[in-house]
């Protein structure tokens, strides 16, 4: 495909009519029916593993249990703790779409398949790392576990993931129009560094967070979360140095919803021209007060 | 939300082992050439299958530093090759403009850590050092700025990727986006694990002959890497700067089998479910579908169950709406098999050829009611292309894109 020629003037002004105008750009929400939390030591995530239905009440495979990686067990716990709480069996959620993010998923066992590969070649190597190591793993086992037929994806997968899942939770919510979503949350605290073998070198403990998020009309009360356009911002922020957006939304999605922190709302920059507000709904007209991210983090460990 | 804006592709980037350069690309693919040889970059001699579809040596992009293009891991240097020249094929200036940056990568950190132990690093064991991601790095080596997103639905993320990017255009969240997906599964643990899992061919005395989806003596897929990244505009975006659409992204649905998370359901409803809502959703009936490029990977079980998708989706057209597998001269390149397949659909789109099956020599008796294209490219009037990428974990996505005038 030949290039034509285009001065570098008359692309820069055709640049200032690309895009909707800030005026039609789409601010879209969810609401959160219920949420599950996961903060498990080796201990517990090894119990899970051998008995995966006591604890989480979905039913799973014993092979898919004993292979599944440890972000894949914390987000499937947090979404059963969350089912519980919506008083719902799986077949309640055939329809509904998954977005998973975890943090470096399948660092350990990687470690040790390397290892392993060293040592006795390709003929022993796992077959367990592609299904259970993969972005799309611990989705797709929620998928499984759950029966849910919606669509199901992971997003993010290092340190900058968790933002991300909650621009593709929203948007899917949206886009297939579907019931509902389960968006969540999974990583290590602190983050898993491991030995040659693959062991881990400190205590770890895996955290999730699962949300159910439901179209806004369809709650009532709780906290729901917009995604709102913010042209403003990203024009401040071409002209400055760095694109840091570093809320740990696993953290403050837990702690605000944890602690029913009922009179904070919550603003914070998501990424480039997004930001996230965090938004309170409830009968009652009491104020509400509005915070920055830093601010909340600030004020949320005051209250704890 | 009034009337969806129309979203087209305006730019490509590719490497693949068919080539690096649209036009390459297009030329070897409708030529029925095969990218697939013998494995020489690492030791095979003792892996089950020993073949494979390489992109080969990554360029540096004329201008950009090549000592620093050359430090990058080739998973990283894919992203930047394919950015860079999707970007300049579109000719765009991104000053100024929020542009969203979507890769599909389903082992993206796998495929840094295991390059960078080769080279004697430690990403693997210390996290700390693992401070970028991909697509964090591809967005400050191109210059860009706005939203980020790193998705996976194994095979089909380079579906999601173009529909989540049409997603982002029709909201305002972005002023263009350039999304597909990447892969750098050619590894020495990944082939032995897709080895070992006997999804592999290991017809590794004929390569070139190997991948051979839907013929009746495949014996499993072949692996493949690179990946394609698009430029994705609104069409009145487009037209306004005067540049040609290469295809509109008309429809995009997604589902799930919840049936194992290797094996596809053998009762193909999701897949045919995902079919049939792209169809929908781009307001397209199945006998007005020109070309369809099929997921097919060459495996046993799945060509099987896309045909039976195929048949219950199309009905009586099944027989007249003509289908390919390109994975039979590019290989299966996982993560950014879709991404590719859409390039190949934007090549039917283009020059009204369509892309052959190589390697089809005596078809599946269970395939048989599909219209193939073996062996030779066939002249052939594409306005609409679907796009099936059915991938692990029971992922079922189907990709409509549609000709511009």
């Amino acid at each position: 495909m030949s290039a034509a020629c285009q001065s570098s003037l008359s692309m820069t002004e055709s640049n200032s009519s690309l895009g909707m105008s800030p005026d039609s750009s789409v601010t879209l929400e969810c609401g959160i029916a219920a949420f599950g939390v996961a903060n498990l030591t080796g201990e517990l995530l090894a119990s899970i593993r051998k008995s995966p239905e006591a604890h989480t009440a979905m039913p799973l495979a014993p092979s898919v249990a004993r292979h599944c990686d440890e972000q894949t067990l914390a987000a499937l716990f947090a979404v059963g703790e969350a089912m519980r709480k919506m008083k719902s069996t799986t077949a309640d959620f055939e329809a509904w779409g998954i977005v998973a993010s975890t943090r470096f998923i399948g660092r350990s066992f990687f470690a040790q398949s390397l290892e392993k590969f060293d040592r006795e070649g390709p003929w022993n190597t796992s077959v367990q790392v592609v299904p259970h190591r993969s972005l799309h793993s611990t989705s797709s086992t929620i998928s499984l576990a759950i029966g849910s037929h919606g669509p199901n994806v992971g997003v993010g997968g290092g340190s900058d993931g968790e933002g991300q899942a909650l621009l593709a939770a929203t948007s899917m919510l949206d886009e297939f129009n579907l019931p509902g979503v389960w968006l969540v949350l999974a990583g290590w605290t602190p983050e898993l560094n491991v030995d040659a073998s693959g062991a881990p070198t400190e205590e770890c403990r895996c955290h999730a967070l699962a949300l159910a998020l439901k179209p806004p009309r369809d709650v009532r009360g709780g906290l729901s979360f917009r995604i709102v356009p913010d042209h403003d911002a990203f024009e401040e922020s071409v002209t400055s140095t760095g694109n840091s957006h570093s809320t740990s939304w696993l953290s403050l999605l837990t702690t605000l919803l944890h602690k029913e922190l009922q009179n904070l709302n919550v603003i914070a920059p998501l990424c480039d021209g997004l930001r996230a507000e965090l938004v309170w709904n409830s009968a009652s007209s009491a104020a509400h007060s509005t915070t920055t991210s830093d601010q909340a983090a600030s004020d949320l460990r005051a209250a704890s | 939300m009034s009337q969806r804006p129309a979203v087209w592709i305006t730019g490509v980037g590719l490497t693949t082992s068919l080539g690096h350069r649209y036009d390459e690309f297009a030329e070897n693919l409708l030529a029925g050439r095969s990218g697939i040889h013998r494995v020489e970059r690492f030791n095979v001699d003792e892996h089950p299958s020993q073949i494979a579809g390489l992109a080969g040596d990554i360029h540096c992009p004329e201008g950009d530093d090549e000592s620093q293009f050359a430090s990058l891991l080739r998973l990283e240097q894919m992203a930047h090759w394919c950015g860079r020249t999707a970007l300049r094929d579109a000719q765009l200036d991104t000053h100024g403009l929020r542009v969203g940056l979507i890769l599909g990568m389903g082992a993206e950190w796998m495929q840094m850590w295991e390059p960078d132990r080769q080279r004697g690093g430690h990403r693997l064991r210390n996290a700390g050092l693992d401070d970028e991601s991909v697509v964090t790095k591809a967005q400050r080596r191109l210059g860009l700025r706005g939203p980020t997103l790193t998705i996976s639905a194994a095979c089909a993320s380079g579906n999601w990727a173009l529909a989540e990017a049409r997603r982002w255009l029709q909201l305002g969240w972005a002023d263009v986006c350039l999304a597909g997906a990447i892969d750098n599964g050619v590894s020495p643990l990944s082939m032995a694990g897709f080895g070992n899992l006997r999804a592999l061919s290991r017809k590794n005395d004929a390569p070139q002959a190997a991948s051979r989806p839907f013929d009746k003596h495949r014996d499993g897929m072949v692996l493949g890497d690179g990946g394609a990244l698009f430029i994705l505009e609104r069409e009145t975006d487009a037209r306004s700067r005067g540049v040609r659409g290469y295809a509109e992204v008309a429809g995009f649905a997604g589902t799930s089998d919840a049936h194992h998370l290797v094996i596809p359901c053998p009762e193909p409803a999701q897949g045919i479910a995902a079919m049939r809502q792209a169809l929908h959703n781009a307001n397209v009936g199945a006998s007005e579908i020109s070309y369809i490029n099929a997921h097919a990977t060459s495996t046993c079980v799945g060509d099987v169950g896309e045909a039976r998708v195929l048949q219950a989706v199309l009905g009586n057209s099944v027989g007249d709406i003509p289908i390919s597998s390109t994975k039979s001269m590019t290989g299966h390149l996982l993560s950014a098999a879709a991404a590719v397949e859409a390039a190949a659909c934007l090549v039917a789109l283009e020059r009204q050829m369509l892309p052959p099956t190589i390697n089809l020599y005596e078809t599946d008796p269970d395939c048989a009611m599909l219209r193939h294209v073996p062996h030779h490219a066939v002249s052939h009037a594409v306005s609409v292309a679907v796009s099936n990428s059915f991938g692990f974990g029971g992922n079922n996505t189907s990709l409509v894109l549609r000709a511009v005038a």
